[in-house]
C-alpha cells in the first residue's frame, strides 16, 4: 500500500476537471428532471393522470416501471432514477479502467511499478478516488434535491 | 559488501516462448556494468524481473541483497529506473512528472532537481504530451539521477537522445560512478558501453553468453572482410586467423578475420593485382563505423579494428 498517498494525488491532478465536470452533470441531470416536473405538472391531479398513462403503456412501463407515488419526487424517481445510476456507474468504471489497466497498457505502470509503491498501491488509489467521487454525487443529488424543495424526510425509502 | 544483482539460472517463459532461458548476470558494488544484446535477447524482460514487476519461473535473483518480488517496495527506495520507452501522464508538465516520481520516493533535493534539469536543458514547463521522445527521456532520466539511489537500472536509457545530450548522460553516469552507485546499463549501442561500461555481459536468446572487461572481450572480436577481385586469391586460406573464407563467381571473396589479422589479410589481397575494397561490414554484421572511413567512404584500415 505505499505510496497510495501520492497515487492519489497524482490521479487528482490528473482529472480533477473531469471529475468535477462529472459530478456537477449529473447532478444538473436531476435537478433539471425535479424542476421539469414540477413546472409541467404542478397538480396532484396532473401527475395522477400522467401516471395513468404511463400504467397503460407497456413500453414505458417495461423500461421505467410504475409509479409508486404522485408526489412530484415520486414521478422524476420513476423517470430518471435508473439513468442517473446507469450515468453514475458507466462514470466509474470508465474511469476505474482509465486509471488502471490503460496506464498499465502505456507502459506508465513500470514507472510507478519502479518506484517504491505497493503492488496494490495503484489500484487502491483509483478505487478510493471513485469512491470518494460517487459519495461526491451522492452529496450533490442530495443538495439538488432538498434545494429543489423535496422532502428529506422519508427520502431513504424513494418517496 | 554483497554485489547489488546477483542472477543465476533465470528462466521466464512466456506460453511457449522461452525470453529468459538460464541467464546469469553478476553486478559487483560501484561496477558500471553494460547489458548487451541483439533487440529481443531479454535484456528488458531481465530488468523487469529484477524490479520485481515479472515474477521469475525459475533461477535465483538478488537484487541488493533483497528478492525482488517479495520486498519490492523497500527495494525500490534505493534504486532508480530509466526505462527505453518513457510515457508519461500526458496532461502534466515536465516539472510536475519530475515531482511526481520524487515524491513517490520521499523527494529530492531542490538544488539537484534544478542542476540536472539545467544541465539537460529541459523545458520543465512542457506538457509531456507535446514534449519528443528525447524530452520524455531526459524527464525520466533527471527524475533517476536526481535521487540518490544505490543502483541504477537503465534501460536502453539514450533512446532518442541528441548526441549532446547522450555526452550528458555519459558525464551523469560517470559522476554516479564517482560517487559509489552502481549501474546496470542496457544498451545497444556499442560506442557508449565502451566508454562508461567497466564489465560487460552479453546476451543471446536469453542466455549469457560472455560475461567480462571490454579488454577481455576485444579478443573475441572479428573483422568481416568483403573485397571484390579481378582473380582468384592465392594462399588467403592458409594466413592465420583467417576463417569462413568464400568466394563467389564473380570473384567477390568474404572472409572473418581475428583481430590481430587484418593488416596481413589487406597486405596479400593488395599484393597481386591491386585489388579494390569496396565494402566491408563488422564482425556484427553491421554498418561500417564512421571513423573507419576516409573521405571517399573507402575504408580506412590504419583505425583500430572493431
Amino acid at each position: 500500500m505505499a505510496g497510495t498517498g501520492a497515487l492519489i494525488r497524482l490521479i487528482l491532478r490528473r482529472d480533477r476537471i473531469w471529475l468535477a465536470l462529472w459530478a456537477v452533470l449529473i447532478a444538473a441531470f436531476v435537478y433539471g428532471t425535479v424542476s421539469t416536473i414540477g413546472t409541467l405538472m404542478p397538480t396532484e391531479g396532473a401527475r395522477r393522470e400522467y401516471a395513468g398513462r404511463i400504467a397503460a403503456n407497456p413500453a414505458v412501463l417495461l423500461i421505467q416501471g410504475p409509479a409508486y407515488g404522485l408526489s412530484v419526487g415520486a414521478i422524476a424517481a420513476r423517470q430518471r432514477a435508473a439513468a442517473t445510476m446507469i450515468f453514475a456507474a458507466l462514470g466509474s468504471v470508465l474511469f476505474l479502467v482509465r486509471r488502471t489497466r490503460s496506464d498499465e497498457e502505456a507502459g506508465r505502470r513500470d514507472l510507478i511499478g519502479a518506484a517504491p509503491v505497493g503492488r496494490h498501491a495503484p489500484l487502491t488509489a483509483a478505487l478510493a478516488v471513485v469512491l470518494a467521487a460517487d459519495a461526491l454525487v451522492a452529496v450533490l443529488i442530495t443538495a439538488v434535491l432538498a434545494g429543489a424543495g423535496m422532502p428529506v424526510a422519508g427520502s431513504p425509502r424513494g418517496a | 559488501m554483497t554485489d547489488p544483482i546477483e542472477i543465476t539460472g533465470l528462466v521466464k517463459t512466456y506460453g511457449r516462448t522461452r525470453a529468459l532461458d538460464g541467464l546469469d548476470l553478476t553486478v559487483t558494488p560501484g561496477e558500471v556494468h553494460g547489458f548487451l544484446g541483439p533487440n529481443g535477447a531479454g535484456k528488458t524482460t531481465t530488468l523487469r524481473v529484477l524490479l520485481g514487476l515479472l515474477r521469475a519461473d525459475a533461477g535465483r535473483v538478488r537484487l541488493l541483497g533483497g528478492d525482488p518480488w517479495r520486498q519490492a517496495v523497500e527495494l525500490h527506495r534505493r534504486l532508480a529506473y530509466v526505462p527505453g520507452d518513457v510515457t508519461l501522464w500526458p496532461n502534466l508538465i515536465g516539472g510536475e512528472v519530475i515531482d511526481v516520481l520524487a515524491r513517490l520516493r520521499g523527494g529530492v533535493a531542490p538544488t539537484r532537481r534544478a542542476e540536472l534539469i539545467e544541465r539537460f536543458a529541459l523545458d520543465s514547463g512542457k506538457k509531456t504530451r507535446t514534449c519528443s521522445k528525447g524530452n520524455r527521456q531526459k524527464v525520466a532520466l533527471i527524475a533517476a539521477f536526481a535521487c540518490d539511489a544505490e543502483l541504477l537500472l537503465l534501460d536502453e536509457p539514450t533512446s532518442g537522445l541528441d548526441p549532446l545530450m547522450e555526452a550528458v548522460f555519459r558525464d551523469c553516469v560517470a559522476q554516479a560512478k564517482a560517487g559509489g552507485r552502481t549501474v546496470l546499463l542496457s544498451s545497444h549501442i556499442l560506442s557508449e558501453v565502451e566508454a562508461l561500461c567497466d564489465r560487460v555481459s552479453i546476451i543471446r536468446a536469453g542466455r549469457t553468453v560472455e560475461t567480462g572487461t571490454l579488454t577481455e572481450l576485444r579478443h573475441l572480436t572479428r573483422t568481416s572482410i568483403t573485397a571484390t577481385l579481378p582473380g582468384p586469391p592465392d594462399g588467403l586460406a592458409t594466413l592465420p586467423g583467417v576463417h569462413q573464407l568464400t568466394t563467389t563467381a564473380d570473384g567477390r571473396v568474404r572472409c572473418q578475420v581475428d583481430s590481430a589479422g587484418p593488416a596481413g589479410v589487406l597486405a596479400r589481397l593488395a599484393t597481386p593485382r591491386r585489388p579494390r575494397l569496396d565494402r566491408a561490414a563488422t564482425h556484427a554484421g553491421g554498418t561500417v563505423p564512421a571513423s573507419l572511413r576516409d573521405k571517399r567512404g573507402g575504408l580506412r584500415w590504419r583505425g583500430r579494428a572493431r
